[in-house]
């Protein structure tokens, strides 16, 4: 019966609250001002004679004028009315059709469909008694000229309840735009995601190692006066690399923000603190974008095989760098591991190397990572002492002028959505110096176990 | 362990909560409103008892139509002395009024057209209990030629239409006074002519 959907008061610079009701309203108060001028009229025309018939008329009129406003009670308020006045022989007075016609419609609209049938039921049935008594006050003579009035009552009552569909309809149209525009939304999000996971995978881990790499020949040529070419062109490539991994990070944070303010990004209560420490990623394996499960064992060798070219990937490096560890696995994947729990864990163990060429110093220690694989998981633990690098001695080692890699901040961050997404956890702590790194990637992303997404 | 059990425990109370919210807010408004329809329904009870018992005039028009009776004012030997040339009708009509205006009427042996304007108002509300309107027929210059009385409610038949017409000029003293104040208004106008 609303044309406009109910809403409430906007939130400053909109109309008054009595002018937005107003609107919003505008047709039950169209219909009511109707009824009421039609009964007044008939009302000034011909006024009711016998005092209980005044009463009866007054209230009809008293719950027309508050129809808008409470229509429910409103509705039925009429309906008894013009029962009533059934039973009190006197015709003067308006017309009680008017009233019935608006009631039923006012409920048909406001109420559910058995209400509404209950209160045409009631009118029709009420309407035939006169009828059936054959008593002058009986809207028709005949039971075939009560078929018109009864069809009347019907057409008001449908009215309302048609206008009550219509309004439902819009509604879950609004709803289902709302889901599929929200939908849409967190779709680009999670693309996004994956662009910066793989543009931070590959191009910024591979920018690192190079800016790392001149930094460490820098730092081998020294001060001399007769490899000063060979010192500037090594400052160049570090600069360079560092600047484009700049721009690189830029992007990602472009890639990672929302696009709809109203729209929260999920999984985003990573502690920034604990994030601050991990910065660049290293392995060059892209991630599948469709998810995607393997059941024969030529597909289980090759998972095998992607994990095991990570680690030797991730060991050689950390080697090339000087740094001294291990890196060792138990198990072997199943034979329906998901591809993307594969390439996640390949993914996170260049993660974690990068990270600890980056925050990890090749004399402070040894780090150690294990990797378990079993049916249900992969499994992935490493520690590595924490390095205290102030930035004096970070400039003395690489040379004043020389560029130094600055942490990004968002890669773990990145690892644990995603991990997240498929069903897993990652956890970091720093316990008496080491750091510990914790990860349970489910081998089964359609099945997560919820009590241990939960932790 | 403990944190996923905590975890389930709270949603599944966050979940009950909300579900009790909607039950109460619903309850209350459910109870609020039958609160408001029993007020109302005590109210108007209140209302029709008393209102019940006021006289409910014209409602015996019916039965005397259906019974050919109809009770006349009490007639006495005192009567006004009415005079002219209509003398005789005003006495038939005197002692044929139902009506205490009618007799208020025609005590001075006069009724003027205002005088018919409101015993024909109360023809009409008698006739309008009934469904019923008279209506006044006129000519091209606007001048009254007739009277007739049209079905407006109701599911009265022509039979019945008759005798409740006839019993509502009766018993509203339309009967009698309407010829006597068209009479008196030709005497008039004769007399003005000359």
């Amino acid at each position: 019966m609303n044309a406009a959907p109910e809403k409430g008061p906007g939130a400053g610079g909109g109309p008054p609250r009595p002018l937005q009701w107003v609107r919003g309203h505008w047709f039950r108060l169209a219909i009511a001002s109707f009824t009421l001028a039609a009964t007044l009229i008939e009302w000034s025309a011909i006024p009711p004679i016998y005092p209980l018939n005044f009463l009866f008329s007054g209230l009809s009129v008293v719950a027309i004028v508050l129809s808008p406003f409470i229509p429910r009670i409103s509705g039925w308020l009429i309906i008894v009315t013009v029962v009533a006045r059934l039973f009190v022989l006197d015709l003067s007075g308006p017309n009680p059709l008017w009233a019935a016609y608006l009631a039923l419609a006012v409920i048909g609209y406001d109420s559910a469909i058995p209400a509404a049938v209950a209160a045409l039921l009631t009118v029709t049935l009420a309407e035939c008694v006169p009828v059936a008594l054959n008593t002058f006050n009986a809207l028709s003579a005949t039971w075939i000229g009560m078929v018109n009035y009864i069809g009347m009552f019907t057409l008001a009552t449908m009215a309302g309840m048609s206008f009550r569909w219509r309004r439902q309809r819009d509604e879950i149209r609004e709803q289902a735009m709302i889901l599929e525009r929200r939908q849409w939304q967190l779709d680009t999000l999670q693309r996004n995601t994956r662009l910066a996971s793989r543009i931070h995978d590959s191009a910024s881990g591979g920018l690192s190692y190079i800016a790392l790499t001149a930094q460490r020949e820098l730092r081998r040529i020294g001060d001399g006066e007769a490899r000063r070419a060979e010192r500037q062109d090594w400052r160049f490539v570090n600069d360079q690399a560092l600047s484009v991994l700049d721009e690189i990070h830029h992007v990602i944070d472009l890639l990672e923000r929302p696009q709809a303010p109203g729209l929260s990004r999920p999984n985003d209560s990573d502690d920034p603190r604990v994030e601050e420490p991990f910065a660049n990623p290293i392995v060059k394996t892209a991630a599948s974008p469709v998810p995607e499960s393997s059941s024969s064992g030529d597909t289980a060798s090759r998972q095998w095989r992607r994990l095991q070219s990570a680690m030797r990937e991730a060991d050689a490096k950390l080697s090339h760098l000087g740094f001294r560890g291990t890196i060792a696995t138990h198990g072997g994947p199943p034979d329906d591991c998901a591809d993307e729990s594969v390439t996640e864990a390949a993914n996170l163990l260049g993660e974690i190397a990068a990270n600890i060429t980056r925050h990890m110093s090749p004399d402070a220690g040894e780090y150690h990572c294990v990797i378990t694989v079993d049916n249900d998981a992969i499994e992935i633990m490493e520690t590595n002492p924490i390095t205290v690098r102030d930035d004096a001695a970070r400039d003395d080692d690489g040379g004043a002028e020389a560029g130094t890699l600055k942490p990004h901040g968002s890669g773990l961050a990145m690892h644990r959505r995603m991990i997240r997404d498929l069903g897993g956890e990652l956890n970091t702590t720093a316990e008496d110096g080491d750091w510990i790194l914790y990860a349970r990637i489910p081998a089964h992303t359609g099945s997560p176990e919820p009590g241990r997404r939960a932790s | 362990m403990t944190g996923i059990r905590d975890c389930s425990q709270s949603h599944g109370q966050r979940d009950h909560h909300s579900w009790r919210a909607i039950a109460v807010t619903l309850s209350h408004r459910h109870r609020r409103n039958l609160t408001l329809a029993v007020i109302l329904a005590i109210g108007i009870i209140l209302a029709v008892l008393p209102v019940s018992l006021l006289p409910q005039p014209w409602s015996d028009v019916a039965s005397n139509a259906g019974d050919d009776s109809s009770r006349t004012m009490p007639t006495t030997s005192e009567h006004p002395e009415f005079t002219g040339p209509h003398k005789y009708e005003a006495l038939t009509a005197w002692n044929n009024l139902h009506t205490g205006l009618g007799r208020s009427i025609l005590e001075d042996g006069v009724v003027t057209p205002d005088e018919l304007a409101e015993v024909r108002k109360a023809y009409n509300e008698c006739l309008s209990v009934y469904g019923m309107q008279a209506k006044t027929i006129t000519d091209g210059n606007g001048e009254a030629i007739g009277e007739s009385v049209v079905p407006i409610r109701g599911s009265m038949s022509g039979r019945q239409q008759s005798s409740i017409i006839e019993q509502c000029r009766t018993e509203s003293d339309y009967r009698w006074l309407e010829p006597l104040a068209t009479a008196q208004s030709a005497e008039q106008s004769t007399k003005e002519s000359q």
